[in-house]
């Protein structure tokens, strides 16, 4: 395990040197139409994973108007049925979704209804934890299901970055793993040691910050020997991204949203061939406890246009079928409104995937709005059967030894690994 | 540095720590006492506090130090410091998270400050949802009021803070409509910790909140909307209203167990987390004083505990306590550092000031660090040495004859963090070796 993780580290080390993407010349995607008709070989798929925090409303999001609760619970907030995108005539997307609806349309998104876990648990951060850790059990939250993904893999040839996280705030639990540490990503610009003086220094400036964390013998205290590892990869990474450059005589065909320039940026290192196969990022604000028509609406507006603008851009460069995005959130709200025009924590909730899938439109049925469980949706699929599909039939790994044997892979994909 | 395990000796762990001929009082313990109860502290701060022990020591940072770092009386300070906070105020967010920051390099109290930023995590209230920086500022001066004092006064007031109660979308307390979120959080995040209440507990508890209105920005309470029927929380029984809530919220063991557990993680370790047992004394003294913050915290910064290896080098800096040691340890004071560069810097560090990312406040330990605030924090190190006007740090050593220069930087900034063939690393001009032990790994350690 020691020796190993050396191993690791001095790999990475070496190609951060000698692997260089190489100043303008970014590497294009050679053979696209060959492997995008064939789904890609598993090991060039890519997962992206899109968190909504705060527990995202379900039911004003794929919206039942056809069923007699929905406007039995929801008065002030409910949603008019002429201005919803239709999927069937029970259910229709809020009128804030028209990039998702035309991705169905399109035949590239799919829609899991009544996602959740049993037992369900009302508190953001509980109900986090469980699905970043696919573990209900409080004293297994030692990593992150992508984590063990990370672990599962082990240390990559050539010293590529397993996973990144794209965003500014703290690293998502479902991306800690026992050995490695998954970068975080904000802006590019981000990654560029501020090293000053002449150019000509930079090197020398550079090999001594990096020689001062690297110590040979692997230290026995876990804080010292996390930050020394952390340290040195982020001197790497800078190192590998620095070269990525904005293309800035190309406009942007994304639109204004910081989730969609995170997409953008996702989008970037996926055409350069980064290496990168799993993306986490998070959309926050869905915690709408009072006057949630128009948050909720804006929300809902920033990932369906962010996703379209991502779908299409990737589809642009023939990519489109390598990438499959993940859209889920800790938890859905109560059925019934609350008294300040919100909706407090509730349970089941749909999920969102986009890709190559099997079939578009709706997996599984609504759950019932008459059978509830402490005035909560019932959950129809546990998450962790949508955690075993991307597993399984996506990046073509053993789900079992990630989310446990139990869980049951669903038919989302089309070609599966 | 060993990996010493937490003891498991209660006993032995919160006897106050006494120097011996093995265990004496230096440098790398006044340093270790500053970083977890102040800021990393300056050359002359540690001479200082290693010629006068640690009771003394101990007793300035619980008392506040009779001059601040320009030589200002601590009430020369306040004044000074009660101005600039009322130009925040009024200002942007920004200018208010550089006012904090202004205050914490030039206090005269860090303790203080430290602890203010402590229960700012703790009632974790963001601007980002609040937006507006004068009800940020009062909560600021309500939580440094009470920092070092009696929690129930500060749980009391925060209740009716409009900042935390806008942050939790308690405005409008409808009887007919119990808003569930504030009673929630109040007892996962501020008093018990989860598993210590149940579903009907919070929504009782909410029953009892029902109310409390926020207009133009102040707490009122209509009396009509006002549930008064009989609740049961938490056991009890009446017809109970909001304080009564934060009286049998305080009555819980649960609270001081769950208030002693987070001084601790934040005083103590981000590494081994502290058995029932280790933690029963703390919260059974800080159940018995009253809710006096100070008594818990007095036993910790007292204890062998504290003091043993166990303890050492168990934390990581967060950004502003990075930012504010380095300033004040390296005495960048005149010319000052633009406290808005260095809250922009703290951001991107991954902490800003009134805006932490969740009502849990901000992930600490291992969280802090990833790849972008890593680079950050490197960064923000290369652009300070870098500049020469602010630190010149051939002068800064120049000052200290008696030691040579890599020595200098080292017994300041990380003492006996350095293994020696790190320490052999670090060489070159002043600046360099400046750089080098600012940026390694081991100063990232609290």
């Amino acid at each position: 395990m020691r020796t190993h993780r050396r191993d690791f580290l001095k790999t990475s080390l070496a190609a951060s040197t000698l692997v260089s993407l190489g100043g303008a010349t970014v590497p294009t995607f050679l053979g696209r139409t060959a492997r995008a008709a064939s789904g890609g070989s598993p090991n060039e798929r890519i997962l992206v994973v899109v968190q909504l925090t705060g527990g995202n409303d379900g039911l004003n999001t794929v919206v039942p108007h056809g069923m007699d609760g929905y406007a039995r619970h929801r008065r002030a907030l409910r949603l008019a049925p002429e201005t919803l995108h239709k999927i069937n005539n029970q259910i229709g997307l809020h009128p804030s979704m028209k990039g998702m609806a035309r991705l169905i349309e399109a035949g590239n998104l799919a829609v899991v209804q009544g996602v959740g876990y049993p037992n369900p648990d009302r508190s953001h951060f509980r109900s986090m934890e469980i699905w970043e850790t696919a573990r209900t059990d409080p004293g297994r939250l030692e990593t992150g299901w992508l984590g063990r993904v990370i672990d599962q893999q082990g240390p990559r040839e050539g010293g590529e970055i397993p996973a990144v996280h794209v965003g500014g705030q703290s690293r998502p639990l479902a991306l800690k793993a026992t050995r490695v540490e998954a970068p975080s990503l904000d802006r590019l610009d981000q990654f560029r040691l501020q090293l000053g003086g002449a150019p000509a220094d930079h090197r020398t400036t550079r090999a001594a910050l990096g020689d001062v964390a690297k110590v040979n013998r692997e230290s026995n205290d876990p804080l010292l020997g996390f930050l020394r590892r952390s340290t040195l990869a982020a001197y790497s990474s800078s190192q590998r991204l620095e070269s990525l450059i904005p293309d800035g005589a190309k406009g942007s065909t994304y639109p204004n949203f910081e989730l969609a320039r995170r997409f953008e940026l996702i989008a970037r290192l996926i055409k350069a061939e980064f290496g990168t196969r799993i993306y986490y990022t998070r959309l926050d604000g869905f915690d709408t406890h009072a006057n949630q028509l128009g948050t909720h609406a804006a929300l809902l507006t920033e990932l369906s246009d962010s996703l379209a603008a991502f779908h299409a851009d990737l589809a642009e460069a023939g990519m489109a079928d390598r990438v499959a995005t993940l859209a889920f959130s800790e938890f859905g709200r109560r059925v019934a409104e609350n008294a300040s025009q919100g909706t407090d924590h509730g349970a089941a909730a749909p999920v969102f995937l986009v890709g190559p899938v099997a079939n578009p439109g709706l997996v599984g049925e609504h759950p019932s709005l008459e059978t509830l469980n402490n005035g909560d949706l019932v959950h129809q699929t546990d998450f962790r059967r949508v955690y075993a599909t991307l597993l399984d039939h996506w990046l073509g790994l053993p789900s079992a030894p990630i989310v446990g044997p139990e869980f049951e892979p669903l038919d989302l994909f089309a070609v599966r690994a | 540095m060993s990996t010493a395990p937490l003891s498991n000796n209660p006993q032995w762990a919160w006897t106050p720590f006494a120097p011996g001929p093995n265990d004496p009082w230096d440098q790398a313990k006044v340093a270790h006492l500053h970083r977890r109860a102040g800021f990393a502290p300056p050359w002359s701060v540690i001479e200082r506090d290693r010629n006068d022990g640690p009771d003394a020591s101990i007793a300035r940072l619980l008392n506040g130090e009779a001059l601040n770092p320009r030589g200002l009386t601590a009430s020369e300070f306040e004044a000074q410091a009660e101005e600039i906070d009322r130009l925040g105020a009024s200002g942007t967010l920004v200018q208010l998270q550089a006012a904090w920051l202004s205050r914490m390099i030039l206090t005269p109290h860090t303790l203080r400050e430290r602890m203010t930023l402590f229960w700012h995590d703790h009632f974790a209230t963001s601007n980002a949802k609040v937006k507006n920086v004068a009800l940020m500022a009062r909560q600021n001066a309500l939580l440094r009021c009470h920092a070092l004092g009696d929690f129930k006064a500060m749980l009391t007031a925060l209740s009716h803070d409009p900042a935390l109660l806008i942050w939790l979308d308690a405005t409008s307390n409808h009887k007919a409509h119990p808003n569930e979120n504030y009673a929630r959080e109040v007892m996962e995040l501020f008093t018990l910790g989860r598993g210590r209440y149940t579903e009907p507990d919070v929504q009782e508890a909410a029953r009892a909140l029902t109310g409390g209105f926020v207009r133009e920005g102040r707490f009122v309470e209509v009396a009509a909307q006002h549930d008064d029927d009989p609740k049961t929380i938490l056991g009890q029984t009446g017809r109970f209203g909001g304080d009564d809530l934060t009286r049998i919220l305080l009555e819980q063991p649960a609270c001081a167990e769950f208030l002693s557990g987070k001084l601790f993680a934040h005083l103590v370790s981000d590494v081994d987390a502290p058995t029932p047992e280790l933690l029963a004394p703390l919260a059974i003294a800080f159940r018995e004083s009253g809710y006096d913050v100070r008594v818990p915290l007095e036993m910790i910064l007292r204890s062998n505990l504290f003091f043993s290896p166990a303890a050492r080098r168990r934390k990581i800096k967060g950004p502003v306590e990075f930012a504010v040691g380095t300033v004040r340890a390296l005495e960048v004071m005149r010319p000052t550092v633009s406290a808005e560069a260095l809250a922009e810097s703290c951001r991107r560090m991954g902490q800003s000031l009134y805006a932490p990312p969740s009502v849990a406040g901000w992930d600490d330990g291992p969280a802090w660090i990833n790849t972008a605030t890593s680079l950050a924090r490197t960064n923000v190190i290369l652009g300070l040495t870098a500049d020469s006007k602010r630190f010149d740090a051939k002068a800064l050593a120049g000052r200290f004859p008696e030691v040579n220069v890599s020595e200098f930087y080292v017994e300041l900034l990380v003492q006996d963090a350095f293994e020696d063939s790190v320490r052999r690393k670090v060489a070159g001009s002043a600046r360099e070796v400046a750089t080098l032990v600012l940026t390694s790994p081991e100063y990232q350690l609290a």
